[in-house]
């Protein structure tokens, strides 16, 4: 029970690189959210503006 | 003996030994480069500005005082009147689609995703590049000729003939419109963005295990704890847009047929272009009441409510 929950704790990229829900502080419960569900409500609309806004460049 | 030694080496400290050391009198001390600064750049220009707008000056000749003479030529110029429907109109269509554009891309960017320091720092590049290099950029975008977006419209089989986005009065109206959007975007999100992190995720937790609709939870936890940073920046973002003079400059220079002037490019022509520095004067100065009238309501609307500083509301 003990080893299946410690590689999840001790993964040194999401300690060392802070990418995590826990270390983000951001996510909230977004991990509610479905891959579906976050490429049309977030990746899709981000996409669009960002094209938008680095499009006279 | 040794009081008497001593008396020349302790002498009684002067007025001015004192205020140098009084700590009342520090704070004015620390604050007097900073005065100087706003009073020779920011208060001199301003005064001198209003000055201006009562006299008959030219360029090359100082004026004599006509008091009101240049505001009542204005209030008959029917150019002038059109600066000012341009103004309004710029500013307040730049100014809402500004905030609820930079509000959803602020939205966006607070969720946690890869990359997301670069696509915070690309979002920026329209703001940090110089203003009159993206005019350009514009310039070539609304090009009657050579339009990629005419261009591509054309390819797709949707016009038949370019678009003369800076040539007909409403295209070039909207034209300068979208530019000033998209180059005020990321400042308003990267602000808002600021604040949106310092929102408390554990309230976020509540509300969605209370059953809060995503909307309810925006409504009723972000949109209140974002009121004091949005009365800020869109106080900035109006001020700056309604004295946007350069990105107009460089894509219209006021045309066509003055469609485009604004208030601070039509009081730079008859100013600088004309020659007639008590006329431009005026027009700038009559830019003042509408400012003012913005910051006082941005003040009195969106102030932060007494809540947010732990008290109830009355």
């Amino acid at each position: 029970m003990t080893d299946a929950v410690a590689p999840k704790v001790a993964d040194p990229r999401t300690v060392l690189h802070g990418t995590s829900a826990i270390a983000d502080h951001t996510e909230g419960m977004g991990y509610l959210q479905t891959l579906p569900r976050r490429l049309v409500t977030l990746y899709l609309p981000l996409s669009i503006i960002l094209v938008v806004l680095l499009f006279p460049f | 003996m040794t009081d008497v030694a001593l008396k020349p080496l302790l002498r009684e400290p002067g007025a001015w030994d004192r205020l140098k050391v009084n700590r009342d009198w520090l704070g004015l001390w620390f604050m007097l480069p900073a005065a100087a600064f706003l009073l020779l750049f920011l208060a001199y220009p301003l005064g001198l500005g209003i000055w201006l707008s009562f006299t008959d000056a030219r360029i090359g000749r100082s004026g004599n005082f006509v008091g009101l003479e240049n505001y009542v030529w204005l209030w008959d110029d029917s150019v002038f009147w059109l600066s000012v429907f341009n103004t309004l109109l710029y500013t307040s269509v730049a100014s809402v689609f500004k905030f609820a554009i930079g509000l959803y891309l602020a939205l966006l960017l607070n969720h946690h995703m890869p990359f997301k320091a670069i696509i915070r720092a690309i979002v920026l590049i329209p703001f940090i590049v110089p203003t009159v290099l993206s005019a350009i950029a514009f310039w070539w975008i609304f090009d009657s000729q050579f339009s990629i977006v005419s261009w591509s419209l054309r390819k797709l089989g949707l016009i038949a003939t370019n678009i003369d986005f800076l040539g007909d009065t409403w295209n070039a109206r909207w034209s300068v419109i979208f530019a000033n959007i998209w180059r005020g975007v990321p400042f308003v999100a990267i602000t808002l963005l600021a604040g949106l992190q310092t929102v408390s995720p554990s309230l976020y937790e509540a509300a969605t295990i209370d059953g809060a609709s995503r909307w309810q939870i925006f409504r009723h936890i972000t949109y209140p704890l974002l009121t004091p940073i949005i009365a800020v920046v869109m106080t900035f973002s109006v001020l700056f847009t309604f004295t946007d003079f350069q990105l107009i400059w460089v894509l219209t220079r006021g045309g066509p047929a003055n469609a485009t002037h604004l208030m601070a490019t039509l009081g730079y022509q008859r100013a600088i272009g004309g020659g007639y520095l008590g006329e431009g004067s005026a027009i700038a100065t009559a830019m003042i009441p509408f400012l003012l009238a913005a910051i006082l309501i941005s003040w009195f609307g969106l102030q932060r409510r007494k809540w947010q500083h732990g008290e109830s509301n009355d």
